[in-house]
């Protein structure tokens, strides 16, 4: 294992897919010699060309579409929208084309494109370059929606994400680009809808993907030291959704909190607190409880937005609730 | 019209006044005293100068993610507009918009904007209103190169044109989108071809000269102001910094660079200026001077504005 | 000016960067603009400018370092920067870039916090069940109305069903610790059990202030009426010393020449006296009970007891004992452990006692508690904690019972002797009030001398008041002193004010008055001004 960044993750997965099967390409802003908003395609026009690594004009509602129509026609493109805020100019593409062919058209069409988009707070960059919107994607029937913590599962998931079938949406956190972890050597994918349990524990279950994550895992080693040890599940896919795991760990540990940077009405933590409640009630030996932003665009002022996302302290008051 | 010595002058004090605030912002961006990310307007006061100084109390003018020079121009308050950027309880938006999203609706500036290519529709709504409510306004749309490649842009000029809408669409084709060159986003030279397509006229000036600018969007304003329908003003410039602070610019050579900072519309006016014996090297010193001390002072402002109570957190999502 | 520079941020996501290499020398000069240092983000490397016209003075920031955003990597020289001034600007440069690379380390230490206090259950059942605890009950076929909820909010949750399904069966887990004969416990074991055959016995005894108890125990009473509760002191005792025994499972302990069994369950014993002898029936699990369920079982233990209708099972399992003797006026005992426990409790009689608080002196409730331990198990500073431990708790209950104080003021003596500032006030207005029965003409007279005079007029009723608190001292008189300085802090005056105004009289009034103002002045000031 080596210790690689997030963004270094994402960057290999690309080359790596864009390698294995020639129908892969990458369309988006500066994506080219630029390397990317962000950086995470740097290197990959040297290696590829410009007719593979194409760096596309601010036409969001062009790039989305003719992926989803080169899609549709055989080829397998990874476009990339620079902010998950943009989505909206491409909404119909993603809603109305990519996530219904397959389906109105009796099964008779594939849409496997992967969508990269970066989203999150926490760098300053206010309530247009900043939210979470998951929940958005979720509500679609016939898009997958990915969301990984690690450098590890971002490399495994984007691999399975190009290879599916089906349109993939890959949310990647803009602050999360730096972080560096553990990934393994060589060639490996995780697949979609498994859920990992990044810490076990027996008295509590975070739920918690994303940047969230690492929060929650640094509020469960806090809690250890106070004798509440709790187990930390990143569910790394939202669509499809590892119940399994997560009913597994509730019945051991009776109580759950779940946790994303999102705003919290209409987050994609009511609806798995949703689907506990109707299928897993009985283990529950305490209400469920969320801990998700406030129903507000994204703040400015650093200490508004550092107010604005859930952090450690929230999460271990919302755990010590139970106690 | 012939400008005034005076007016010339303030023409001048406004360009310096852009560029002293942005300097001021970069200097303090560097030092991690402002949060997120600017977009600096250098190289290209001209433009929002020229144009802005065509307009009344009732037009609007709608902005982009480069949106500090149109603001001063439109005459928002720079103490409250640092205050802004530094993410103050005393801000434009009481530090919760920052950068880009700076706006003062009561002066007619329909905000910076962090979506490319937004501002082309609500002027044109703005436009489309104050037909309505027949106020005489106008309403300025500032975009950029491209941001002429999204829908949003064609949607706009073909809408304002077969309403007839009171909307000046003014370009400022800086020669990038980010990284983007013009000639690899778009094939075309001149973003002022695009009119004809949409039944307006276009036009192109240099937009590093600020008289030229001026004049051009004179006889737009009136024509639209008259009832005349849309115009599209594409204004040639270059900004010298890189996209964002600490874009590293790999993608444009030193030569080019070096070139359009010969070209810089500040010395241009201000050589402009003393040729037609419109001013002297003292009173230009003088301006600088002011100026200087005007920004120092929203410099201060800012900092020694608090930084908002947690209470604005949840405040102003819905109005009451 | 000496000027220093700071590690960019380049970008929005940029936290860190890494210094590749600078690009002019210490000494040489550099231009505004011009490129100084090359540093590598996430993304690239990107040439820095000088952000001032100067000199390189001194590079702090290392080549092939990462450095955070903001921290000082150099100092630039400007024309006629002095020596020191640079050297100044050079050490306030390193102790930034020290702080903020030394950052963060300081959160490492934790402070020691107060051991907190979760309220205790009084009453049973606030009819929140979870649904797991729920499901568990069903299957154990447990009535939920009986167990008392742990959870938030009272809420009944699986631990409880569970804990409430062992008090019933009557279960005690224990852990098995055997005692190594080379070990500290088994030497002292030894030594022990030679210079006595049974266990080695020590007595603590200390005083407890229960007057705070007899305020909550009134409270609780009060409350619990309508249900016909009424809390004995033994209940609160046995509530107490289980909360202690879960804090020290040593003397939770039950012992055999070879064995300290750490028992798992608090059973607590209460000793009854019965013609033939003594018996000790034990409360099972005292933790998860409320006060009343414990004051219940004690009462139904006591008269079974009497009754000979004790079940072997009620007798055996015990882990702790009381004894209370308070009610035949003992005060302190040595009382006999009941083996294999390894401590025991003796209760004294409660006596009221006056007592200084504070300067004032009260009426307060003492009692004394006897513990005696097998010496072999338990150290004596253990068992001083201990003892100071359950004190502690019972000197300050309200938390546990989730009360206030009340009734406090009850406890004032009042004294024949100096009298306090409150005293001399209430004897004065009290004195008035008794002459309106009396004399009211006089009072009455007295009276509207005053009101026009004490009224808001040119001069503030606060000016007035500090005026006759002047004259009051000039005029000798202690209640006049009280009055008006009551007065005067009530319209406003500040301490410093009255001490003022005091200064008008010593300066006409000399010695005397100076008396006056250092003892009652002070005293009223200090009584009046909080
Ligand atoms: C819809 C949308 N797509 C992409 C972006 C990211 N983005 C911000 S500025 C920019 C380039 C804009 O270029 P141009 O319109 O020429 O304006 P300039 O920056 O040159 O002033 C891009 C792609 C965005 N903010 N919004
Ligand atoms: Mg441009």
């Amino acid at each position: 294992m080596a210790e690689k960044t997030y963004s270094q993750a994402i960057n290999e997965a690309l080359e790596e897919e864009m390698r294995r099967d020639e129908k892969v390409y990458i369309l988006g802003e500066d994506v080219g010699a630029f390397g990317g908003c962000f950086g995470v395609t740097t290197g990959l026009l040297e290696k590829f060309g410009a007719e593979r690594v194409l760096d596309a004009p601010i036409s969001e509602t062009a790039i989305m579409g003719s992926a989803v129509g080169a899609a549709v026609a055989g080829l397998r493109p990874v476009p990339e929208i620079m902010f998950v805020d943009f989505v909206g100019v491409c909404l119909d593409e993603l809603l109305n084309q990519a996530a219904k062919m397959h389906y109105m058209f009796g099964g008779k069409a594939k849409v496997p494109l992967t969508l990269r988009m970066a989203g999150g707070a926490g760098v300053g960059a206010a309530a247009q370059h900043s939210q979470s919107l998951e929940a958005f994607m979720c509500h679609i029937p016939g898009i997958k929606v990915v969301m990984p913590a690690t450098a590890a599962d971002a490399k495994g998931l984007l691999k399975s994400a190009i290879r599916d079938d089906n349109p993939v949406v890959f949310l990647e956190h803009k602050a999360l680009y730096g972080a560096s972890g553990e990934v393994p050597e060589g060639e490996y994918t995780i697949p979609l809808g498994k859920a990992d349990i990044k810490r076990e524990g027996k008295d509590v279950t975070i739920l918690a993907y994303s940047m969230m994550l690492h929060k929650a895992l640094a509020a469960a080693e806090t809690l250890a030291l106070e004798g509440i040890e709790a187990e930390v599940i990143d569910p790394r896919t939202l669509v499809p959704f590892d119940k399994e795991t997560l009913y597994k760990s509730i019945e051991k540990t009776g109580r759950l909190v779940i946790v994303h940077e999102a705003v919290k009405q209409g987050g994609f933590g009511g609806e798995i607190a949703a689907m506990v409640a109707e299928e897993c009630f009985d283990s529950l030996d305490a209400s469920i409880k969320r801990v998700a932003a406030p129903f507000t665009p994204i703040p400015f002022a650093s200490n508004l937005e550092a107010a604005y996302i859930p952090d450690e302290a929230k999460i271990i008051e919302a755990v010590k609730s139970f106690f | 019209m012939a400008l005034s010595k005076e007016q010339m002058l303030d023409l001048y004090r406004q360009m310096r006044m852009i560029r002293e605030f942005e300097e001021t912002v970069a200097k303090f961006f560097s030092q991690g005293q402002i949060p997120g990310f600017v977009h600096l307007y250098i190289g290209e006061e001209a433009v929002a100068t020229g144009v802005c100084a065509n307009l009344e109390k009732q037009d609007y003018i709608a902005s982009t993610h480069r949106g500090h020079g149109h603001g001063i121009a439109r005459g928002a308050s720079l103490n409250k507009m640092m205050a802004e950027i530094f993410g103050r309880a005393d801000g434009e938006c009481k530090g919760k918009g920052g950068s880009m999203h700076i706006a003062d609706v009561e002066l007619g500036f329909l905000g910076a904007n962090g979506i490319v290519g937004a501002g082309l529709p609500l002027a044109t709504g703005a436009g489309f209103a104050a037909k309505y409510m027949k106020t005489n306004g106008v309403a300025i749309c500032f975009f950029g190169d491209a941001s002429s490649n999204r829908g949003t842009f064609h949607e706009s000029l073909n809408m304002a044109s077969i309403q007839k809408l009171p909307v000046v669409f003014v370009n400022e084709n800086n020669m990038y989108g980010i990284s983007m060159s013009q000639e690899r986003h778009q094939n075309i030279t001149d973003i002022a071809d695009r009119a004809g397509s949409y039944g307006m006229p276009g036009m192109v000036v240099d937009g590093n000269d600020v008289m030229a600018v001026y004049e051009a969007a004179e006889e737009a304003v009136k024509r639209a102001r008259a009832g005349g329908g849309p115009v599209l003003i594409e204004c040639k410039t270059y900004r010298h910094h890189g996209h964002f602070e600490g874009d590293p610019c790999v993608y444009r050579c030193d030569e080019e660079v070096n070139t359009w900072k010969a070209k810089d519309p500040l010395p241009r006016f201000v050589n402009r200026l003393q040729e037609m014996k419109m001013a002297t090297e003292a009173e230009i010193n003088q301006i600088d001077i002011e100026v200087k001390k005007i920004i120092a002072d929203a410099v201060e402002f800012a900092q020694n504005s608090p930084v908002p109570s947690l209470d604005e957190l949840t405040s102003d999502v819905y109005c009451d | 000016m000496a000027q220093i520079m700071l590690m960019p941020k380049l970008g929005l996501t940029m936290k860190k960067g890494k210094i590749v290499s600078w690009l002019k020398n210490e000494g040489e000069a550099v231009a505004l603009g011009e490129a100084l240092l090359e540093v590598m983000t996430e993304k690239v490397n990107i040439k820095v400018e000088s952000p001032y016209n100067g000199v390189l003075y001194k590079i702090i920031g290392a080549p092939g370092s990462n450095y955070p955003i903001s921290v000082p990597l150099a100092v630039l020289a400007e024309e006629g920067d002095g020596a020191a001034a640079l050297e100044a600007a050079l050490d306030e440069a390193k102790s930034v870039l020290q702080a903020a690379l030394a950052g963060g380390s300081d959160d490492a230490e934790k402070k020691k916090e107060a051991k907190p206090v979760k309220p205790f259950g009084v009453f049973a059942g606030t009819g929140k069940v979870s649904p797991r605890a729920a499901k568990l009950a069903d299957k154990e076929g447990v009535a939920l109305g009986l167990i008392n909820g742990s959870g938030p909010n009272g809420k009944v949750v699986e631990e409880d069903v569970l804990n409430y399904i062992a008090q019933v069966k009557g279960e005690t887990t224990s852990e098995l610790r055997p005692i190594d004969p080379q070990s500290m416990r088994g030497v002292i074991a030894d030594r022990m059990i030679k210079s006595r055959r049974e266990a080695a016995h020590v007595t603590l005894m200390k005083e407890v202030d229960m007057t705070s108890l007899k305020d909550v125990r009134e409270q609780l009473n009060a409350l619990g009426a309508d249900k016909r509760v009424k809390f004995s002191f033994t209940d609160f005792l046995v509530k107490f010393t289980g909360q202690a025994l879960a804090e020290f499972p040593l003397v939770n302990s039950r012992s055999t020449d070879k064995e300290i069994e750490l028992a798992k369950s608090i059973n607590v014993g209460v000793a009854v006296a019965l013609e033939e002898g003594l018996v000790v029936p034990n409360v099972k699990n005292v933790p998860i009970l409320t006060l009343e369920q414990i004051s219940a079982k004690i009462k139904d233990l006591a008269a079974r007891a009497r009754n000979s209708e004790l079940d072997p099972s009620e007798i055996e399992q015990g882990t702790f004992t009381i004894t209370n003797l308070g009610a035949y006026g003992v005060e302190g005992f040595t009382p006999i452990i009941n083996r294999p426990e390894t401590a025991i409790l003796g209760v004294g009689t409660i006596r009221q006692k006056p007592i200084m608080v504070d300067s004032r002196l009260e009426n307060r409730s003492f009692m004394t508690l006897s513990l005696s331990l097998d010496h072999r198990i338990i150290d004596g500073s253990l068992a001083a904690d201990f003892l100071g431990r359950l004190i502690e708790m019972l000197e300050n209950p309200y938390p546990w019972f989730q009360l206030q104080p009340q009734g406090n003021d009850d406890l004032l003596i009042k004294t024949g002797g100096i009298e306090t500032p409150h005293d001399l006030l209430e004897a004065f207005s009290g004195g008035l009030a008794e002459l309106k029965e009396d004399a009211p003409e006089l009072a009455i007279g007295f009276e509207s001398l005053m009101a026009p005079v004490f009224c808001e007029g040119e001069l503030g009723i606060m000016e007035k008041e500090l005026m006759a608190v002047a004259v009051a001292i000039y005029g000798k008189c202690e209640y006049c002193i009280a009055a008006h300085v009551y007065n005067a802090m009530n319209a406003g005056a500040s301490g410093d004010q009255v001490m003022e105004a005091a200064g008008v009289a010593v300066a006409f009034g000399g010695g005397p008055a100076m008396a006056y103002t250092v003892t009652k002045v002070r005293e009223c000031v200090k009584a009046f001004g909080g």
